[in-house]
């Protein structure tokens, strides 16, 4: 636990300035938006769409930067040698790559927070209660926050594997990834459907639209299993990933 | 027996980088790893040291598979900078002490002394000399059973080399410790070597205890080399 927790603090140090780049800038688009946010569509028409972009951006960062952090913390221990140090480490080969896993999940919980609040923030300061999306007489953000965070197991899952088995093959090791992105995607869809229904037995989260304080619309259901098949698929993505590390990656 | 190494291959896309190494060293003993670039020395050692899996054969330290287990007493110091640009000296130095229990940080500071190196300065600012200095620091700044030394003196200026030689040898040596060196500085190197390999094109072309050989074939080690592994 120690070493993971070194090679943890160490991943976190490694990513520092790009992740304080990142988060500079989700906070600078949603502050600008929180400035300038106008929530009434009737009055002012197209700049009431337009006060939502940096929200729009700052969310899409937050979707977006966390593989690619990832990747790029594969990709510089190759490309600066430093991969010889910690094949060396007397630690399994796939703890250095759970350091990773763990680092860019935290990085993109993270960012997702910051940028939850702001938001959340906008609509308490322009009290945007009315229309808003509500789970029974709570606010949807815990919904929000469980879909992005299942999101992030199964991406960076992808990203785990995609980088174990670039660095497992010999050669077309590019090719090799993409490859493998693409039958695992297939595979993900074609059984999303079988796995969700065969967990319909845990329900679904229903959404509800307010007004004046009162739940007045069903608008939307959201089965519990659809939250747990990308988080399970995320997982075994990860363990793919990290199996082909440990056995397969070599210098 | 500290190596014990039985008909080791190693294949890479479209080339034999080994083909049939069998070699056996004894505990406490400095075996020198002479060839030229490509020869397959840097190779072995590698998988010596866990960072690459050998196509097929036996390889034993100390009667253990090479793993984890055996990585907790082996020190290998690897031909390219491993270390991190962004770290400063004593914290690389500090992030590896974390893996080794027997870690010696008062050692590391006198190595990192000896060594000339400054502890706050930052990785990426040393030169090229100065990161072969600190990865020897960091490989003799515990009581390792093995040490694994790839092409140790590259890029540390000449002058210095003996001297750094010199002092691991004699002073910071821990006890009985092996050492495995691969190099083809082999003038540098020879008065410091008690066993010798040459290795050619993946095999092993001669081997033996150095001054013997030196005496049967009454040549230095330079000049074995070129002859054998060249």
């Amino acid at each position: 636990m120690n070493t993971l927790w070194a090679l943890y603090v160490k991943e976190w140090k490694d990513a520092r300035y790009v992740f304080a780049f990142l988060m500079l800038a989700i906070v600078g688009l949603e502050g600008y938006g929180w400035l300038y946010f106008e929530p009434d569509f009737a009055k002012v028409g197209l700049s009431a769409i337009l006060s939502y972009v940096p929200f729009i951006l700052g969310g899409a960062a937050c979707f977006i930067a966390p593989p690619f952090l990832l990747a790029r913390a594969f990709s510089s221990e190759w490309k600066s040698d430093t991969h010889y140090q910690l094949f060396s480490l007397p630690v399994a080969k796939f703890v250095p790559s759970l350091a990773k896993y763990l680092v860019a999940l935290s990085n993109g919980l993270l960012m997702f927070f910051v940028a939850a609040a702001i938001m959340f923030s906008v609509g308490v300061e322009h009290g945007v209660k009315d229309g808003a999306p509500r789970v029974a007489y709570d606010d949807v953000w815990y919904v929000l926050v469980l879909g992005f965070t299942v999101y992030l197991i199964l991406i960076l899952g992808f990203v785990t594997a995609m980088e174990g088995v670039k660095f497992a093959v010999k050669r077309l090791r590019r090719l090799a990834a993409v490859g493998f992105w693409l039958v695992s995607m297939f595979a993900y869809f074609w059984f999303y459907g079988a796995v969700v229904n065969s967990l319909g037995f845990l329900g679904a989260v229903q959404i509800w639209s307010v007004m004046d304080g009162q739940m007045v619309m069903a608008v939307g259901n959201i089965a519990w299993a659809s939250f747990l098949y990308p988080a399970i698929a995320g997982v075994l993505l990860l363990g793919v990933g990290l199996a082909l590390f440990e056995k397969h990656v070599e210098i | 027996m500290m190596v014990h190494i039985q008909d080791m291959w190693k294949r890479y896309p479209g080339t034999w980088a080994l083909r049939g190494i069998s070699l056996d060293v004894e505990k406490g003993r400095v075996l020198g790893v002479l060839g030229e670039n490509g020869s397959g020395k840097s190779t072995m050692l590698r998988i010596l040291a866990g960072v690459t899996h050998p196509t097929k054969g036996t390889v034993l330290l100390n009667g253990q598979e090479v793993g984890v287990e055996t990585k907790k007493w082996v020190a290998y110091l690897p031909e390219v900078n491993p270390f991190y640009d962004w770290m400063r000296v004593m914290e690389q130095v500090e992030f590896l002490s974390v893996f080794y229990p027997e870690w010696d940080m008062n050692k590391a500071r006198q190595m990192i002394d000896f060594m000339g190196l400054d502890g706050d300065k930052k990785v990426g600012a040393l030169s090229r000399g100065q990161k072969g200095r600190l990865k020897v620091a960091c490989a003799f700044s515990w009581p390792s059973e093995l040490v694994l030394m790839d092409e140790p003196l590259a890029g540390i200026d000449p002058p210095s080399r003996k001297k750094i030689l010199e002092a691991l040898f004699h002073e910071y040596r821990f006890g009985e410790q092996t050492i495995m060196m691969s190099t083809h500085m082999v003038h540098e190197v020879g008065e410091f070597i008690e066993d010798v390999i040459f290795v050619k094109e993946g095999e092993i072309a001669l081997s033996g205890n150095a001054d013997a050989l030196r005496e049967e074939r009454d040549q230095s080690l330079s000049e074995m080399f070129e002859v054998v592994a060249m």
